[in-house]
């Protein structure tokens, strides 16, 4: 089967490829359940930041690959974590060659080229940071580099996209409305049954009737919401249990690895999710 | 008035009825006056009646020879003999009964006559009344010694003559034979198997029940624990049991079953036992459904069977009303099973094996199209289909809950679906007295725990659900806690503490200051970080200038280092920790702990609350305040630790909610509940042992779905059993000497958190 993974060749030094460069060049696989594309095309035209919500593995970093590579926009992907400082995203002075230079964060970088700026899981960040992007969230489209003294203008291409899970968020760490309100909403779910099985056959790499299994265990796992799982199970470990599956792992012990385990440590949980897998395969 | 005077007679009285007269006369002569007079208007009320029947002679006569045993025997004697059918043959036999028994012990005898007519209603045939009578007779004679027995063949009376006793006579027969050997040990204990203690050995074979008899009284360390085994109310005795059971209890998987319905159904559904369906239309002790929850049978040979049946029952209760695959209306039982079973491969596949394996005959073809449809044998997990249960169901269901409806309009539907749902599962069915039970529980209405007191406005009160086991729902709102601040009268215990254990408390805030971060450290000279250091960078250059190697570590970098951990303990303040344990009260242990550990946090700077708790059934849950979160560690909080006192009750399954309630309302990153305890959960109407603890459990697992870190310390040797059902093995600790605490809880603390 086709390699899945999106392709690109760009220039790469010894180093790997420059950020702003990263282009997607072969057509990811994404099907769409809604009208998500049309959505994000006049974001686009229109240049309004674009928030996608929704749970985990249902497919918001793949469509906006997709939509990176229907744009031909280089796409540049900041994972937030705690530790982000507002100098990861932006910039800093680092020495080189014996002199003090500036160099840009991921951020500017995207501004400077007109590249779409992701920011997976940006509740992760500390607000202090999130709070950075917000110049570029209005009309200015502008990004200050207090250290230089300097305003960068970005580049008309350029959009800033945010993914959010608002599935588990305590209050601490919830997205300000300052923040939010700032972007337009996409909410992404899990597929229906007929795209999913789609998916699976595509991703997974197995035939049909195996992915017609795989979605009915999902389907029956996301039926245990009352029981602690509310998270559900994400259209990603079902892939991953079919690559397994794929490879000449026995499907219930592929099933067992990817979903029993990974789902829930209840030992009670872990009995009847590995009994509705046997009655499945 | 004269006794001799009373009751002359009557005009055309027999002789027997006079000598009836004479005799009770007679029996009662040493008793006072107006007891006898009492006893003798009775009696003359008794005859009159008697005398309308057939068999007055006999019955007269008989009455004659028991009165003169005992004055007590001869009325209950007239009211059960009203009831006995005419038959010669009975009534003597009957009687002779009476006075064998009254022979070994007239309360005995006494009770077996007044549990008569219930006997004769539960009893399919009359001829079971004198098996029944003669068993209890037959244990006197077997066993050695009458005092010893005599209870246990009082309560065998009462409890086999009850309707639904569950079991044929011959089984009491031989619980009453396992009676006698543990008397010999026991009488309190006997009493206790007769009346509860057998049903924890409903799933047992005679021999395995006399091997569970054994190791209750091998095992039993005191008369106390000899009790509670053969009540059945014990940890122990509910294990042995489960050892000795050849197949599966349905307690033991019931949970894991409902898991996997409600992933198949969508919705959750209730598992209940089959035993409640005795005497339905069409029940033959299979599983079966009500529309509503799923019965299935208490032992099953293997879990596999387990699942099938409850499969098949949740899609016989997707598919009801039963339409087969082409539309059309099925009646035939046996083509529903079959179209289940064919919609049950269609969406479970993997399930194809365990049906082949299971089926006695014929193999379920692999093309579901093909199933033979012609009079097939049964399969062993389909059960009985009961449409008439169903329908009523349906039907009382609709006609409570339009009552409802006006007069609870504010609950919504689905809750009270749900409601009835339970109630009608627990066996109530009609459709007056589900509605009195549906007010009580919407009411709210007292039970056996205390009432809820008037509170002053400074206790908040807050209601809590508990999970009841047996139904395998909440119960909700079902618990009130009151939050109170614990005396703050000004006492020294702390301060003798302090200085009593100066040397440990100074060791122990040394150890938790190196636990301790500094807040922002600036790192210089770095490989890496977010500014230039200049220092550093001069250096370097001058270096360089100089000749020698350039350093790259030019840079700053600022670390947040933050230590984000909070604590919330709870102080169980039951009655048992007044116990000494060599020569301290457990009480104290666990205060001088709190104070040590308070000591340290101090040094540490987590955030942490300190609340005892205590318990007098379910409206009097109470949770001492003595530091809250944001309260520094002042001379008032000393007091409160110092002022507390062993008090009630542990409804552990409460506290935990209410702590979860606190601690959820931090905003730590890691939340930690330690409960210091001392022995296993317990409280008014807070069921039996297993009742308690599976609340206890899921209270437990609420906390941990709230991102809380709960870990119990125990001081009760015995804790490891029901421990680790509680919670798993790495949450818990039992102190081998519960003086260890005070050292140890921080050494805990440093382990979990450091």
């Amino acid at each position: 089967m086709q390699n899945v993974q999106p392709q690109t060749h760009n220039r790469q030094n010894a180093n790997g490829i420059a950020i702003e460069d990263y282009h997607i060049t072969s057509e990811p696989f994404y099907i769409s359940t809604a009208d998500e594309i049309s959505l994000f095309e006049s974001a686009y035209r229109l240049k309004i930041p674009v928030l996608l919500k929704g749970p985990t593995g249902c497919g918001k970093t793949r469509f906006l690959e997709y939509m990176a590579w229907k744009l031909s926009r280089p796409l540049v992907t900041i994972a937030c974590h705690e530790d982000l400082t507002a100098s990861d995203l932006v910039g800093r002075y680092l020495l080189k060659d014996n002199e003090t230079v500036w160099q840009n964060g991921p951020l500017s970088l995207a501004v400077k080229h007109g590249a779409i700026c992701y920011l997976d899981e940006a509740v992760e960040a500390r607000k202090d940071t999130t709070v950075v992007i917000h110049p570029l969230t209005d009309n200015r489209r502008i990004l200050p580099q207090e250290k230089r003294g300097l305003l960068l203008e970005s580049h008309p291409d350029f959009l800033i996209v945010m993914s959010y899970n608002p599935g588990y968020q305590s209050v601490m760490k919830d997205l300000k409305h300052s923040t939010r309100q700032r972007f337009l909403a996409i909410d992404f779910t899990y597929p229906p049954s007929d795209e999913e099985k789609a998916i699976i056959v595509e991703e997974g790499q197995v035939d049909e009737d195996t992915a017609k299994r795989l979605v009915k265990l999902g389907e029956m796992v996301r039926n245990l919401r009352q029981q602690g799982l509310e998270e559900g199970i994400s259209t990603r470990l079902l892939v991953y249990a079919g690559r397994l599956i794929s490879d000449g792992v026995p499907p219930r012990a592929a099933c067992e690895a990817a979903v029993t385990r990974a789902m829930t440590d209840d030992l009670e949980i872990q009995e009847a999710i590995a009994e509705i897998i046997a009655g499945i395969f | 008035m004269n006794i001799q005077d009373f009751h002359q007679g009557e005009a055309g009285d027999t002789s027997d009825t006079e000598l009836m007269f004479k005799t009770a006369r007679a029996a009662v002569a040493h008793l006072r006056s107006r007891t006898s007079k009492g006893f003798l208007v009775e009696v003359e009320r008794e005859i009159r009646e008697v005398e309308r029947s057939t068999d007055k002679d006999i019955i007269l006569a008989e009455a004659r020879k028991i009165c003169e045993l005992n004055w007590a025997l001869v009325l209950p004697f007239f009211n059960a003999t009203r009831k006995v059918p005419a038959s010669e043959d009975l009534i003597l036999k009957f009687s002779n009964l009476v006075q064998q028994l009254a022979g070994h012990d007239i309360d005995v005898a006494v009770t077996f006559l007044e549990r008569t007519p219930n006997a004769l209603e539960s009893f399919e045939h009359h001829q079971d009344l004198i098996t029944w009578g003669r068993q209890g007779l037959d244990t006197f004679h077997k066993a050695t010694n009458n005092r010893k027995i005599w209870k246990a063949v009082n309560a065998y009376f009462i409890e086999a003559s009850q309707a639904n006793c569950g079991y044929p006579l011959e089984r009491w027969s031989f619980f009453l034979e396992q009676a006698i050997r543990i008397a010999a040990v026991s009488v309190d204990a006997t009493v206790g198997f007769i009346s509860h203690g057998n049903r924890v050995c409903l799933l047992l074979t005679e021999a395995e029940t006399i091997r569970w008899i054994d190791k209750g009284l091998e095992n039993s360390a005191s008369g106390q624990e000899l009790v509670n085994y053969f009540n059945g109310t014990s940890l122990k005795a509910i294990e042995t049991s489960d050892c000795l059971i050849s197949g599966v209890p349905l307690r033991s998987k019931r949970n894991t079953l409902a898991i996997i319905c409600e992933a198949f159904l969508g919705y959750p559904v209730k598992i209940q036992s089959n035993t409640v369906l005795l005497g339905c239309k069409g029940f033959s002790g299979g599983a079966a459904t009500d529309g509503r929850t799923i019965f299935l049978p208490e032992i099953a040979p293997n879990f596999a069977l387990y699942k099938l049946m409850a499969l098949h029952q949740a899609m016989l209760l997707q598919r009801h009303p039963f339409t087969s695959l082409d539309g059309l209306i099925l009646s035939d039982p046996a083509q529903i099973h079959l179209d289940a079973d064919e919609r049950l491969i269609h969406q479970l596949p993997g399930l194809l094996h365990d049906m082949n394996e299971y089926s006695e005959d014929h193999h379920i073809d692999q093309h579901p199209e093909k199933l033979q449809r012609t009079g097939p044998v049964p399969k062993p997990w389909w059960g009985d289909i009961l449409p008439d249960l169903m329908r009523e169901t349906d039907e009382t269901i609709t006609l409570v809950k339009e009552k409802a409806a006006d007069q609870y309009g504010d609950i919504p539907p689905e809750l009270l679906e749900g409601l009835l749902s339970t109630l009608m599962a627990g066996g109530e069915r009609e459709p007056n007295a589900l509605w009195k039970l549906l007010g009580e529980m919407l009411d709210n209405i007292e039970f056996p725990s205390p009432e809820a007191e008037e509170l002053q406005e400074s206790v908040k009160t807050f209601f809590y659900k508990e999970w009841d086991q047996t139904t395998g729902d909440y119960k909700i709102d079902w618990c009130q806690v009151r939050q109170r601040i614990a005396k703050e009268h000004p006492n020294d215990f702390v301060q003798h503490i302090q200085e009593r254990l100066r040397g440990i408390i100074l060791l122990i805030r040394k150890q938790f200051m190196k636990l301790k971060p500094e807040l922002f450290r600036k790192y210089r000279a770095q490989p890496t970080g977010d500014s230039l250091d200049l220092d550093a960078l001069v250096q370097a250059l001058t270096d360089m200038r100089s000749g020698a190697a350039m350093s790259e570590n030019v840079y700053i970098r600022r670390d947040k280092r933050i230590r984000d951990v909070s604590v919330f303990f709870l102080v169980d303040l039951s009655g048992s920790t007044e116990d000494e344990v060599n020569g301290r009260k457990v009480i104290d242990i666990q205060k001088e702990s709190m104070v040590i550990m308070a000591e340290a946090l101090d040094v540490l700077g987590d955030p942490y609350a300190i609340y005892g708790f205590s318990s007098e059934g379910r409206f009097r849950v109470d949770m001492f305040n003595v530091k809250d979160f944001n309260e520094p560690y002042d001379e008032k909080v000393q007091y409160r630790l110092g002022n507390l006192q062993p008090l009630g009750l542990t409804r552990m399954g409460t506290v935990v909610r209410h702590a979860t309630y606190k601690l959820d309302e931090v905003p730590a990153a890691i939340k930690l509940l330690v409960i210091l305890t001392d022995g296993r959960p317990y409280d008014m109407e807070y069921g039996n042992l297993e009742y308690a603890i599976s609340d206890t459990k899921k209270a437990i697992q609420e906390a941990r779905a709230q991102n809380i870190h709960p870990f119990i310390i125990t001081s009760d040797q015995k804790g490891s059993d029901y421990l680790q059902m509680i919670s798993p093995q790495t949450e818990c600790v039992i102190l081998p000497k519960v003086e260890l605490l005070p050292t140890l809880l921080p050494a805990l603390y440093r382990r979990l958190t450091g």
